[in-house]
């Protein structure tokens, strides 16, 4: 009998330091699991962020755009539900809120290309606060127009007038040179074209699992360990 | 807790999750058929297709990067499109159509196979093929790949194939440049080391 015991005692202490291992397991990755499957923040908007001199000489900001920002993060008065065009704190005219969406919104950013402006429906609908920004003030048609999306303006780019357009923007307003002459300042690392996707959000399903699975496990030993207890205190009472 | 430590650090089921994703994407994109259209008519292209690979993508215009550091001269890398479903061309750039200078591209690869280009880019881009930008007006410029680099070393290689090949500049003979990462990947960034460059010129015109 006591040989039993003192044969039984390591295995007890190995059981049940296995059995903690995998409690404090189960627990990080599921703690971790919860904390990078958070559903979209409700109080986060998309916003198209503009670099440079505000009012004067925005241009979009490269890399990802929009940006996922805080409500917080916007000029509107605390408490009052954030609205589609509401200026983001940045200083710029034409930083402003595009999408209240989670999801981040398809359809890029306006941007000035060649001198040429593309305007969006918030856009349009902040027209005075942007209009000093707009580098056509000879085609004010190509701002009025209705259609904001890029292919829209791709098309007033490509048909027969625009060449005149652009020949007449860049004769007119220096931002259109500058625009063209921006090819210097692209320097020549390499662009960030790569990444993971949704793998990781896939695999959160799993380390849920996963970490419940490893409590369980945790539990089975513990039980295990209570049934041997009693099983042996049942064989010294005998 | 040693085993605690090794699943978080290492997060092996996001591994498996991206083999998982590897073997959905390890079927091979079947190609597209060739565009047809009217002579190439300069302007901001508005899809991209490249026929061997099957890609048929909207554009996204693209400026520079401005989230990652300037480098020690000022400068800022090429952007990327916010739309990983889409191709970036570079709007401060050349055009397709303009007979001078590298219309530069780029576009995303994503493990999961969910971007524009996929992990076998590299492999299968290839001298000879055929790049096409479908302008606003419908019509179709076509490039016919003359170079390419596959699976360089995006942080020592491609400044210096960037460099000696000019392959930034919007002032020489007109060039199409397409690039995409892809190859070797580094698991603690969750990026590809690689990149992977092709150059193609005007064909047809």
């Amino acid at each position: 009998m006591t040989r039993t015991i003192h044969v039984a005692a390591p295995s007890r202490v190995a059981a049940l330091l296995v059995a903690a291992s995998f409690a404090a397991t189960g627990a990080c990755v599921l703690a971790a699991s919860s904390a990078a499957a958070t559903p979209g923040d409700p109080h986060k908007v998309w916003v198209c962020k503009y670099v440079h001199k505000p009012g004067e000489d925005e241009v979009l900001k490269g890399g990802k755009n929009p940006i996922h920002v805080d409500e917080a993060a916007l000029t509107n008065d605390r408490g009052v539900e954030p609205q589609l065009g509401d200026s983001f704190s940045d200083g710029q005219f034409r930083s402003v809120v595009v999408s209240l969406d989670e999801e981040a919104p398809t359809t890029a950013c306006p941007t000035d290309a060649n001198g040429v402006r593309v305007a969006t429906a918030v856009e349009t609908a902040t027209a005075t606060a942007t209009a000093t920004a707009t580098p056509t003030p000879s085609t004010p048609a190509t701002t009025a127009g209705p259609t904001p999306t890029v292919d829209a303006a791709a098309t007033e780019l490509g048909s027969p007038p625009a060449p005149v357009a652009l020949g007449a923007a860049a004769a007119a307003d220096p931002p259109a040179t500058a625009a063209l002459e921006a090819a210097p300042a692209l320097g020549d690392a390499a662009p960030h074209t790569g990444g993971e996707g949704q793998v990781a959000a896939e695999s959160r399903t799993g380390d849920v699992l996963v970490g419940a699975g490893l409590i369980a496990a945790a539990g089975a030993l513990g039980g295990a360990e209570v049934l041997r207890r009693r099983r042996r205190r049942a064989s010294e009472v005998d | 807790m040693g085993a605690g430590g090794w699943f978080l650090v290492d997060r092996p089921l996001a591994r498996a999750g991206a083999a998982a994703a590897q073997e959905a994407q390890a079927a091979p994109r079947a190609p597209v058929p060739t565009v047809h259209g009217a002579a190439c008519t300069a302007g901001p292209p508005r899809r991209v297709v490249y026929p061997a690979l099957g890609v048929d993508a909207g554009v996204e215009r693209i400026g520079l990067d401005t989230v990652h550091p300037a480098d020690a001269k000022g400068r800022r890398r090429l952007g990327n499109p916010s739309d990983i479903t889409r191709v970036g061309w570079y709007a401060d750039g050349p055009r397709p159509g303009e007979g001078r200078g590298t219309v530069l591209l780029d576009g995303h690869t994503y493990r999961n196979g969910g971007a524009v280009f996929g992990e076998d880019f590299a492999t299968r881009a290839r001298a000879g093929q055929l790049v096409q930008t479908v302008q606003p007006d419908g019509s179709v410029c076509s490039y016919r790949v003359e170079r390419v680099w596959a699976a360089v070393d995006a942080a020592r290689d491609y400044p210096r194939i960037i460099t000696a090949e000019h392959l930034y500049d919007p002032h020489g003979p007109e060039r199409l440049f397409l690039a995409t990462c892809g190859g070797s990947w580094n698991a603690a960034a969750r990026n590809y080391e690689d990149i992977s460059v092709l150059v193609a010129v005007p064909a047809g015109r």
